[in-house]
């Protein structure tokens, strides 16, 4: 049987391949479905911090800014963090995903190439982007409803955003002056709802202020609706006794080192969101405050009334752990495209997260022992050697505390309490017609007591000292 | 059987546990490929005799070793026990202590637990791969005696569901059922579930590094024994690329007890007096365990010394 030719066609007939195109409007449909709102504009700013370092490196980020504005009827970011370069806008910028020879920005924060489109069709139908770059400026505006139906003809449509305006080789601009503004308008109504809630600006307000807190730390000026979203530091206590470990691990090399830092200790009690471990990569917080499997909590055991609970619990509320990866080549670091949660499969994180388990077991037990103690005390307001200690430490940013290499239980005298024998509860199920009667028989309250009473009976008889 | 009350061995003394320390200091003494014993650090986990750092010091020279003992309250009857000025003491339980210690220098570690296995030896277990340098070697001795179980009506069950409370669910191999857990069942499990441990903390440690820097596990010691509850111990050796190539495949295979997989070396005392082991030892190597030979020591008594009279102690009351 001769077998068919190797270009997939056969002689008279079309070609022999079924078409897999995807069409605009289920992209639009996916790419928007796995993020929240708060997220996506998160993205855009993100977007501006790139900009920052591709202008500044690693320098101070000081007189930049990002300007992000919400009203029920558009969002602008408007920021003078370098512009976009028309070339990268034509080739690149507007691109689905990440092509290679794409601009290369160490340390970014941006790598698949989704976030800003993605911002543009989860808050309206409509936006338009303006760029001054050095020596370049363009517009790009775009109906997203007309643009997502323009493939249904039977042509090839060719995936494209025009330009509008598109000018090249210009007079070089003054930093000052190159500048990129996003501006959203025709707002799905889902989104010009929560714009009107200031319930919904206190949390966007919050998100940026801790996703991008190493940013504004250098220097980024970011406002929201004209006001300016600072930085609260994050903390741990300072006590030469409850000093937190500290560890840097490195793995791979060149462009794809990944340095992880580590800490982990102690701080404030509250708030109890705080708690857990806050995961960066290149400075932006992917995880805040996590107390789950991802960060090993499920290798914490606490033994309540008999039985093992794993995971976290409320007498760990002052744990604290920080882990900052950072790379040169965002795409080596351990996050998800909405740099929301972690890839825990990546090689990198499986090896960080033994260690960060290993770090955690001290504190662990640190604060267990401080439990135990608390619940020693004879009177409830009286405090331990161990709470008199943890609460006369300050709390500090975590770069300005000490460290050491493991976290280590504190040396202070710890006045030994009465032992009694060590207990054990037992449980069983018996008719509650029999368990009724031996009640009556024994003229206790109780169930409780009846369990008492019978094993007392039973082992004075059976078990003579 | 019912054995005789001259056929029993006088448990109290431990001779199988002290069978197994002289067999794994044999093995160590084989690091030396690597590095001179001298160099290498012991951890153990304490205990008033010290009889596993005596041995350690005495027979391979090591210097540095670190006893983790959780018997704070017993402080001076602890330091006065020590055998050796070079033993240092950390106070705490060893879930507190190891992780704060530091694994660059080689080591030997024998966490030699005299309870069951749960969650807490495998965080240790853990800990310890997740650190120890390339050359080093992990020991874990935990009870695995299933023990009667009265009155339950399942004992196969309640036997499954103690395991499950101790290490977890997600931690028992699958296709395990209850009625795999008696006799020294419940220590090939146990075995297993350190075993896979090992592997699996090895796996998420090594998934970065390059190739010559990933470290492998290879086993060496899969003990059973008994002197009193049944006892498992499993261990081996970590070795990165470069050290592999320094140490022969066959490097400890003339020695009979050594066990990569998941056949356990039984460890199983003879009873004979002293005037007969040593009546043995000068047949042997040879023709002691010969079935016809003598014939008034039991055969199998016989055979069992032939296997280990190299690391068989000796018992002796003495009046000082």
């Amino acid at each position: 049987m001769p077998s068919p030719p190797a270009n997939g066609t056969q002689a008279g007939h079309a070609p022999v391949a079924a078409d897999a195109s995807p069409t605009r409007a289920l992209f639009i449909e996916m790419l928007t479905r796995d993020i929240g709102l708060i997220p996506a504009i998160v993205d855009l700013v993100d977007n501006c911090v790139d900009g920052a370092r591709l202008l500044r490196g690693k320098a101070s980020f000081d007189d930049l800014c990002v300007r992000v504005e919400t009203s029920p009827g558009e969002l602008r970011v408007v920021d003078n963090c370098g512009g976009i370069d028309a070339d990268v806008a034509r080739a690149y910028a507007f691109r689905f995903g990440r092509p290679p020879g794409a601009p290369f920005v160490p340390h970014s924060i941006g790598r698949f190439g989704v976030g800003m489109k993605r911002a543009f069709f989860k808050v309206g139908k409509h936006f338009r982007v303006q760029s001054r770059a050095a020596r370049s400026h363009f517009v790009v505006d775009v109906d997203v409803e007309k643009w997502a139906h323009a493939d249904k003809s039977k042509e090839q449509v060719p995936w494209e955003f025009p330009f509008e305006v598109f000018e090249e080789n210009l007079a070089q601009a003054p930093e000052d002056k190159r500048r990129t503004e996003i501006t959203i308008t025709r707002l799905h109504d889902d989104v010009a709802d929560l714009f009107k809630q200031t319930s919904f600006e206190k949390r966007l307000a919050a998100e940026i202020e801790s996703r991008l807190q190493t940013a504004i730390v250098s220097g980024l000026a970011i406002t929201l609706n004209q006001l300016p979203v600072d930085r609260k530091p994050l903390e741990l206590l300072d006590q030469v006794q409850l000093l937190p470990a500290y560890r840097q691990c490195v793995y791979g090399t060149g462009r794809e080192r990944v340095t992880v830092k580590l800490y982990c200790g102690l701080g404030p009690s509250v708030p109890p969101e705080l708690a857990g471990w806050h995961v960066f990569c290149n400075g932006r917080l992917v995880l805040k405050g996590d107390k789950t499997r991802d960060t090993g909590w499920d290798t914490v055991v606490v033994q309540e009334g008999g039985e093992k609970i794993p995971g976290f619990h409320p007498q760990f509320h002052r744990f604290r752990g920080y882990a900052y990866f950072d790379c040169d080549d965002a795409g080596c670091l351990p996050w998800n495209t909405t740099k929301t949660a972690l890839n825990t499969d990546s090689p990198v994180y499986r090896a960080v997260a033994l260690e960060m388990k290993s770090l955690m077991r001290p504190v662990i037990d640190f604060l267990n022992r401080l439990k135990e103690e608390k619940q020693g005390q004879q009177d409830p307001g009286e405090k331990g050697p161990l709470e008199i200690l943890v609460e006369s430490a300050v709390p500090k940013p975590v770069g300005d505390v000490a460290t050491r290499s493991a976290f280590d239980m504190p040396k202070v005298r710890i006045p030994k309490k009465p032992k009694g024998p060590v207990m054990q509860r037992i449980q069983y199920d018996k008719p509650l017609e029999q368990v009724s009667r031996a009640k009556l028989a024994l003229g206790v309250r109780s169930f409780k007591e009846v369990g008492e009473k019978t094993f007392e009976y039973w082992y004075d008889s059976e078990c003579p000292e | 059987m019912n054995l005789r009350s001259f056929e029993k061995f006088n448990y109290a003394l431990r001779p199988a546990k002290n069978i197994e320390r002289k067999m794994m200091c044999e093995a160590f003494g084989r690091l030396s490929t690597l590095a001179s014993l001298r160099r290498y650090r012991y951890i153990g986990l304490g205990g008033l005799s010290f009889q596993d750092f005596a041995l350690l010091h005495q027979r391979l020279g090591v210097h540095d070793m670190t006893s983790i003992e959780k018997e704070e309250d017993a402080r001076e009857r602890f330091l006065h026990n020590r055998p050796y000025s070079c033993i240092r003491v950390r106070w705490g339980s060893s879930s507190t202590v190891l992780p704060t210690l530091s694994w660059r220098k080689r080591t030997i570690v024998w966490l030699d637990y005299d309870y069951p296995l749960d969650d807490s030896v495998l965080a240790d277990v853990r800990t310890v791969v997740a650190h120890l340098c390339s050359g080093s070697v992990l020991v874990t001795t935990v009870e695995a005696d299933p023990k009667r179980v009265k009155s339950a009506r399942n004992v196969a069950k309640a036997r499954l569901d103690a395991l499950r409370e101790r290490v977890g669910e997600e931690k028992i191999p699958r296709g395990i059922r209850g009625a795999d857990l008696r006799a020294w069942g419940l220590a090939r499990v146990c075995r297993e579930i350190i075993h896979n441990e090992i592997i699996e903390t090895l796996a998420h440690r090594n998934a970065p590094l390059a190739g010559r820097w990933r470290i492998g596990y290879e086993q060496l010691f899969n003990f059973h024994y008994a002197d009193g509850a049944q006892m498992v111990t499993v261990g081996g050796l970590f070795l990165n690329g470069a050290d592999r190539a320094r140490v022969p495949t066959d490097h400890f295979d003339d020695l009979g007890f050594v066990r990569s997989g998941n056949d356990p070396y039984h460890i199983e005392v003879p009873v004979l007096t002293w005037r007969e082991t040593r009546y043995l030892d000068a047949r042997l190597p040879g023709t002691a365990a010969v079935p016809h030979h003598p014939s008034w020591i039991p055969e199998g008594e016989r055979r069992k010394y032939a296997s280990l009279y190299r690391y068989f102690p000796t018992y002796l009351e003495a009046e000082l």
